[in-house]
């Protein structure tokens, strides 16, 4: 999704870090268990392969910032199944106005209807993809080295070699005359490709998380000359699988977790969190201190920002030269640290 | 693609208390004229608008005056337009060899051709192509470099890239000495415009930090055509010296200055501050392997500021896993700056 979808929005939580009070803290993000499939899925668009039946259907999407339900002509929720060369996405979007006109690859389809999906596969915030397809299975692929808040630049000309994907419509493509149902999407993903910036082993090993994020974008639309355009000036609305509290995707920080299983098996929830919640709080406030001062805080106290108040998070402290910062936290045995680029690493 | 560094030459080995390294050379310059004929990719130079286009001077090794100049002569001509970024280049070669076939194979375990472009000299985001004689490419992505913990983005593809070969001799054939094989390539500015973090085509007087290398290995006749001998170690010939057997130190790459008039070659007035920054940078991690940390000592880094190279007021800030190094530098024009490189070789100047 280009800059253009990066609304600044001022959170909540940064407001609250500015003004030197502690932020309420985050949830943990919504997991998901994908297990291993249990035979070939076909990628057309249907998911009927009989190895869908034994993957679990994600929460249904809500609005990307506050969470709220669309009513549920705009349903949208999915699956994940994977195996040695493919991780599997199959995807329901009800929707009663099926529109797509894009048809060459690597189009911004974001600023038409446009499935996404996002992963960041070591979860350090840094190196994840970006990919939007459109009821026509038009497609783009993105890398993005880091994201757009912290300088960086998206890499279309990225390709995922081996990718397949299809769409199944229920319904009639651009006709306003009719009620559609919706359409399904299925995507194949190559372990290849998604491995090369994953800093870690692919396929996966069974209980490692990937942290990923999926977004469906809804334009508002009016009806002319039989065809639908889509009316400017008006947002679009998009709905997420996990929440981002803001109208942006691209905060890796707040993406959902998949948990690759061999068989079925509860969502651990990731033990760091409170460490990566509570460094997110002092890289937002560090970042709203240098809006001000153009400088870094070198200190929590100059930051304003309490010490964390989870229990099992110890050793807070920031550092801070000219131009770079560097917070880190100590949870268990680990020690969690951030810089000013949002990077987040285990030193 | 990654090659290990097996020399260590005076450059690299900075220890702390010793005597100053050398400082580096200015990397040589090209003028890259503007052409309204764009010349045809078939592989041969002999398009008029290549005439007004000259040679580099010819490759030298690597390692630079360290080692024997290169036995079999390598130049380039290169030309712009609005859409692409041409490439040519000549190779002497009397055993023209190539094998692989398949696209994004490693084609430097053979005889190749190589260019390097970081558009805006801040050692990040380059891009690197490979091409061997039968016009296998392989196109990579490097958002930072190896030593900086960078991953190749081989999945990136150079879109719209046109490469030709034009072979003097005849290819896998030993028993006849062959003269060599030319190259021409035509880069899209659009597709190497999208990390360049400034202006692609670029505006006249751009300088791109640019180098070419072409990888040669000894080997021998056998019964089908030739093969490598085991154990067999590469030559590395570039257009300007890196001193060490590493491509992937875009500081040291030359510079293009693109030009529609000719136009002298102006030298990069920030060099001594680059250099002195890139020598601090490499002191840190030399004290980094033996300390197991960072210093924001100078003294303890056995850096000293050189005294006529127009450079004062050298800080250098630490945290734990960070640093940081400034320096103003003068330069004759009396244009005062700072410029500032990172643990991860970001080199950047303020505003």
């Amino acid at each position: 999704m280009g800059t253009q979808n990066q609304v600044l929005v001022l959170t909540l939580l940064a407001s609250v870090a500015a003004l030197g009070q502690t932020p309420a803290p985050l949830p943990h993000p919504p997991g998901y268990v994908c297990v291993r499939a249990s035979g070939a899925v076909t990628v057309d668009g249907r998911l009927d392969d009989p190895a869908w039946a034994a993957a679990p259907w994600t929460e249904d999407f809500g609005d990307m910032a506050s969470g709220a339900r669309p009513e549920a002509t705009l349903r949208t929720r999915m699956k994940m199944l994977w195996d040695d060369r493919f991780l599997y996405m199959g995807v329901d979007i009800a929707g009663p106005h099926l529109w797509a006109e894009m048809t060459k690859h690597d189009s911004p389809l974001y600023q038409e209807n446009a499935f996404e999906f996002f992963i960041d596969p070591d979860g350090d915030n840094h190196d994840y993809y970006e990919f939007e397809i459109n009821a026509r299975n038009t497609t783009w692929d993105l890398f993005l080295p880091k994201p757009y808040r912290d300088g960086g630049q998206g890499l279309s000309d990225w390709e995922i070699l081996g990718l397949q994907s299809a769409v199944h419509l229920d319904g009639t493509l651009n006709d306003p005359s009719d009620v559609d149902r919706g359409w399904t999407i299925e995507i194949a993903v190559p372990w290849f490709a998604l491995g090369e910036q994953a800093r870690r082993t692919v396929p996966p090993h069974a209980g490692d998380q990937w942290r990923m994020n999926f977004t469906r974008v809804e334009s508002p639309l009016r009806v002319e000359n039989g065809g639908y355009r889509k009316i400017d000036g008006q947002p679009s609305r998009v709905f997420s699988w996990a929440r981002q509290y803001v109208m942006d995707i691209h905060r890796p920080e707040t993406w959902g977790y998949v948990q690759f299983e061999t068989a079925a098996k509860p969502f651990a929830p990731d033990p760091s969190w409170p460490a990566r919640r509570w460094l997110k709080a002092v890289y937002d406030a560090q970042h709203e201190y240098q809006k001000s001062r153009h400088t870094w805080a070198a200190s929590l106290a100059d930051l304003g920002v309490a010490p964390p108040s989870d229990a099992g998070l110890t050793n807070a402290r920031v550092q801070a030269t000219a131009d770079l910062f560097q917070a880190c936290v100590q949870s268990g045995a680990d020690d969690w640290c951030i810089s000013q680029d949002s990077r987040i690493w285990r030193r | 693609m990654t090659r290990t560094v097996v020399a260590a030459v005076v450059l690299t080995v900075i220890v702390p208390r010793a005597a100053p390294p050398q400082p580096l050379p200015h990397p040589r310059g090209y003028v890259c004229r503007h052409t309204t004929t764009p010349p045809a990719i078939d592989g041969r130079l002999d398009d008029a608008a290549w005439r007004d286009a000259a040679w580099t001077d010819d490759f030298v090794d690597i390692e630079g005056d360290l080692r024997p100049a290169p036995a079999l002569r390598t130049r380039v001509k290169m030309l712009w337009d609005d859409t692409y970024f041409y490439i040519g280049a000549d190779l002497v070669e009397p055993n023209l060899w190539a094998t692989q076939k398949e696209h994004d194979s490693v084609i430097f375990h053979e005889n190749d051709f190589e260019f390097f472009i970081d558009p805006n000299g801040d050692n990040h985001e380059y891009y690197e192509f490979e091409m061997n004689a039968l016009n296998t490419g392989w196109d990579l992505l490097l958002p930072r470099p190896y030593k900086d913990e960078g991953h190749a983005v081989d999945t990136w593809e150079i879109a719209g890239l046109k490469t030709a070969v034009h072979l003097d001799g005849t290819l896998n054939n030993p028993a006849d000495v062959d003269r060599g094989w030319s190259i021409e390539m035509a880069v899209p500015w659009k597709a190497i415009g999208e990390l360049a973090r400034r202006p692609a085509p670029p505006r006249d007087g751009d300088q791109w930090r640019v180098n070419f290398s072409r990888v040669e290995w000894p080997i021998q006749p056998d019964g089908r055509g030739y093969r490598k001998p085991d154990g067999a170690v590469e030559r590395n010939w570039v257009w300007t010296p890196q001193h060490v057997i590493d491509m992937h130190r875009p500081e040291t790459w030359g510079y293009v200055q693109f030009e529609h008039q000719a136009r002298a070659f102006v030298p990069d007035v920030s060099w001594p501050a680059r250099r002195w920054l890139q020598a601090v940078y490499y002191a840190q991690r030399e004290f980094r392997k033996a300390h197991g940390r960072w210093t924001d000592s100078l003294e303890d880094l056995g850096v000293t500021l050189p005294a006529d190279d127009g450079l004062s007021d050298p800080l250098v800030e630490t945290t734990t896993s960070l640093f940081e190094v400034s320096v103003d530098l003068k330069t004759a024009a009396g244009e005062s700056q700072r410029l500032h490189i990172r643990q991860d070789s970001l080199i950047w100047k303020d505003n």
